[in-house]
């Protein structure tokens, strides 16, 4: 079922449930009155398994009909197998405190949550239509700057963003690709249909639990797994690698190609080291890396050896001491001018972080009619600019319903939740809004669709996103399924793992 | 392969081997200790801290069951058999891509079931248990590594940590039992603490028989070339490792890593023609031992921690 047909067929889909996202569902009967459902309730948002109360969408009837027949104690034994699963293969972040250092292991739930090949169809357009247009775009603000002079963005948003980087200009990527890997987040609205949230250029994580989840979660539901024809994504770390090889430069025939990781204590370590192992490619630190005569090589057993694609997953300011920020520890000195010599190609690219930009987000549509001519198959969510008066007035004056985000700011950090926030949050925010309104945006608060999740010894609706991840080096490949981020608080909005968010497997159902 | 992965690839292996060796001792230890006098097990732990290489108790006082508990759980002791297991997984955390899943994931197990306070619960009862758990760990990650790593330059790194390791071992062992003017104090059931000590009881009486002499056990755990745990065997496949890794490079010699290990056995053969007394012991050993310090501080400079300048004009 395509999204715009669920959208016409349930009509207002904030009519089929309650007015509260709490409020449990009177009318109940069958399996559905009591069990593992009987918590189970709908508000404002559209749910990813029922159409309504009681009635699963055609696609999810197969999984609520299995879900329904187990016993909150074998979900619970299969939910403590999952963990289990993840703590032995060390899927875990260190927390550390007071001389203890606790292991978490990434909360998990074992859930599906499931999207119609209708849906990822649109979604696999709309996402490659959107990477290509981004791609122009950073080639066009690090090279011409038409898109500036032709007014479609502003240039002081660009040219005064602390993220665009001086040192690329004029700089040429292979294939005209900056961001080689890109990890969308998306939102399903209220109105049924996905919009693009965010757009993560720089160097998104995640996807290891994508492919951890599925691991562990396709073994936890067999049988159901296969009834369903569920899209495969184990061949993510091939589709990475040809990325990468692709990207590498003219002159390296067998390119050698290595992971830069900021080291062990960093919280995405895991996926790091599992992505190299996956690959097959080394997992370098930039203690390993060495430039000499703007050549970039890793310390060997057996001496020095050229390394000719960098897969980043360090930051734009600690990637070179001598460049960005001296005190970097993690870097490399040299690494910039090697890379601008063309002798090592760095996926991403530098300076991609001035197109996510949340203020440049707004833009997008924009961009990719000034691009490619076409309108944006995936719509933005509605944004208010801060930096335009009539927008900034709104925002004031509502901030009780909006959102609030700082720009330039990721992972949940720096934003107000109007609705849920204190009179002595919205005042603060009144005052930094109004002393910088160019740092702020404002989004209405969405409803962000929810799932099922087993939660405690029954099955409640989350709030969930998705993000799926967009691999471009000659051509865009997206495998299909992505990380659906799960905001495992009753009733919370927020899914970033570093603010109490959990994650759920996610299978893309086949035609 | 990268410098720092083979370093973490040594040291995660020289660590395992460490922390089998002192379980296995504080096993034997804790197995003796029922049958025998305070005296007797005074000596035993005193002879244990030496063999392990570990400070004896701060405090006079300090329970010997307490001393073993921090000696075993301390898992921020890099002395401690918690500390070194926990050493080992920090570095099999930094090199997984090399050593592949399976054996990350038996590592961890172990080190997960260390932590759990059921296994000090177990420990207060079952001591030796609980150290024979640890030492088929260590086995069983071993045995993994065998039959799933790439038997190549990585490989080669875990064995010259393994060997390098259980020469020291075994060197210590020998010589905390053997401190002359003592030697002659030995009795028949020092002797057999030190051979299950070092997991030869068995090995031993195949070959000798139940009789134990202080020379013959020594020369045993010296210059056997049959026993997994001899300082013989142990340096012979050291050789063998060092060769391996410098083998894999192009125009290059053995090395000075190469020619100490060499020299260290042909010491040992020269050594092993006569029958052995306290007094040719020990420097022997001291001998074996700096010749052990000299082969690391060789294979860093040479495969680690060379500076880029010599690299680029190498």
């Amino acid at each position: 079922m395509s999204e715009s047909k669920r959208a016409s067929e349930d009509g207002d889909p904030s009519k089929a449930g309650a007015e509260s996202n709490v409020e449990p569902f009177p009318a109940r009967s069958g399996p559905w009155a009591e069990g593992l459902f009987a918590r189970y309730s709908f508000g404002r948002a559209v749910d990813e398994m029922f159409e309504r109360p009681g009635v699963p969408l055609p696609h999810a009837s197969a999984l609520y009909a299995r879900l329904a027949e187990l016993s909150s104690d074998e979900l619970a034994r299969r939910q403590a197998q999952v963990e289990h699963a993840f703590l032995t293969q060390g899927i875990t972040f260190t927390v550390y405190g007071e001389g203890q250092e606790t292991e978490r292991i990434f909360p998990t739930d074992l859930v599906p949550r499931l999207i119609t090949a209708a849906d990822w169809d649109r979604l696999e357009r709309g996402l490659t239509q959107r990477i290509a247009a981004l791609n122009l775009f950073l080639g066009d603000i690090y090279g011409e700057g038409k898109v500036l002079r032709d007014g479609i963005v502003p240039a002081d948003l660009i040219l005064g963003s602390k993220n665009y980087l001086r040192a690329m200009r004029g700089l040429k990527v292979p294939h005209g690709t900056y961001v080689s890997i890109c990890g969308s987040d998306l939102v399903r609205c209220e109105d049924g249909n996905f919009a693009v949230l965010e757009d993560n250029l720089r160097v998104p994580s995640g996807v290891s639990y994508m492919l951890a989840n599925r691991a562990v979660v396709k073994r936890a539901f067999p049988n159901i797994f296969r009834e369903l024809n569920v899209r495969p994504i184990d061949h993510y770390g091939r589709a990475l690698l040809a990325t990468l090889r692709a990207m590498a430069p003219p002159r390296a025939e067998r390119p050698r190609i290595a992971l830069l990781t900021p080291g062990v204590f960093n919280s995405a370590y895991f996926e790091h080291a599992f992505l190299a192992r996956q690959m097959g490619i080394e997992l370098v630190e930039g203690r390993d890396l060495a430039v000499h005569d703007n050549v970039l090589y890793m310390r060997t057993t057996s001496g020095l050896a050229r390394v000719d694609v960098i897969y980043r997953r360090i930051d734009d300011d600690f990637i070179d001491p001598l460049r960005f920020r001296r005190d970097s520890m993690l870097g490399v000195p040299g690494i910039v001018n090697a890379y601008r010599a063309g002798n090592v190609t760095i996926a991403n690219a530098l300076g991609t972080g001035v197109a996510d930009d949340k203020a440049v987000y707004a833009f997008v549509p924009a961009l990719i009619k000034y691009y490619l001519g076409e309108e944006a198959i995936i719509p933005n969510v509605e944004t208010y600019l801060c930096r335009r008066p009539a927008e900034r007035d709104y925002v004031l004056a509502n901030l009780d319903k909006l959102v609030v985000k700082a720009v330039g700011e990721s992972g949940g950090y720096g934003m107000l939740v109007g609705p849920h926030a204190t009179k002595a949050q919205r005042e603060e925010f009144h005052a930094r809004v109004s002393a910088h309104p160019d740092s702020y945006i404002a989004q209405p608060t969405l409803a962000l669709s929810t799932a099922p999740c087993f939660v405690e010894d029954g099955i409640e609706p989350r709030h969930v996103d998705l993000r799926p991840f967009i691999l471009t080096g000659r051509e865009t490949v997206i495998v299909p399924g992505g990380l659906t981020r799960v905001a495992l608080r009753r009733g919370s909005l927020v899914v970033n793992s570093s603010q109490g968010g959990g994650s759920k497997d996610t299978w893309v159902l086949g035609t | 392969m990268l410098s720092r992965v083979a370093d973490s690839l040594y040291w995660m292996s020289r660590y395992l081997e460490r922390t089998e060796q002192g379980a296995r001792v504080l096993g034997a230890r804790f197995d003796a200790i029922l049958e025998e006098s305070p005296t007797a097990a005074a000596r035993g732990w005193a002879r244990l801290t030496a063999a392990l290489g570990v400070d004896p108790p701060a405090e006079e006082d300090e329970p010997q069951t307490a001393f073993a508990r921090r000696l075993t759980f301390d898992r921020l002791d890099p002395g401690a058999i918690l500390g070194q297991i926990r050493m080992a997984r920090e570095n099999a955390r930094q090199v997984r891509e090399e050593i592949g899943a399976d054996l990350w994931v038996h590592l961890n197990r172990l080190y997960l079931e260390l932590v759990e306070p059921e296994t000090e619960a177990l420990w207060q009862a079952e001591p030796v248990t609980v150290y024979g758990r640890i030492v088929d760990g260590i086995r069983l990650v071993r045995g993994v590594a065998d039959a799933t790593m790439h038997h190549g330059e990585g490989w080669h790194f875990l064995g010259l940590g393994q060997y390098l390791e259980r020469t020291l071992q075994t060197i210590g062992l020998i010589d905390s039992f053997f401190d002359w003017p003592q030697t002659g104090e030995l009795g028949e059931g020092d002797l057999i603490l030190l051979l299950r000590s070092a997991g030869a009881i068995e090995a031993y009486n195949r070959v000798y028989t139940a009789q134990y002499m202080p020379g013959v056990v020594a020369g045993y755990l010296l210059f056997d070339r049959g026993f997994p745990r001899s300082v013989r065997f142990s340096v012979e496949r050291l050789n063998g490792e060092i060769a391996a890794i410098a083998g894999q490079e192009h125009g290059r010699t053995r090395g000075p890593a190469g020619r100490m290990a060499q020299r260290i056995l042909a010491e040992i053969d020269f050594n092993a023609a006569d029958s052995l007394d306290g007094t040719r012991l020990h420097p022997l050993l001291q001998e074996v031992r700096v010749a052990l310090g000299e082969i690391h501080a060789a294979i860093i400079a040479t495969h680690v921690a060379y500076t880029v300048e010599a690299a680029i004009a190498g």
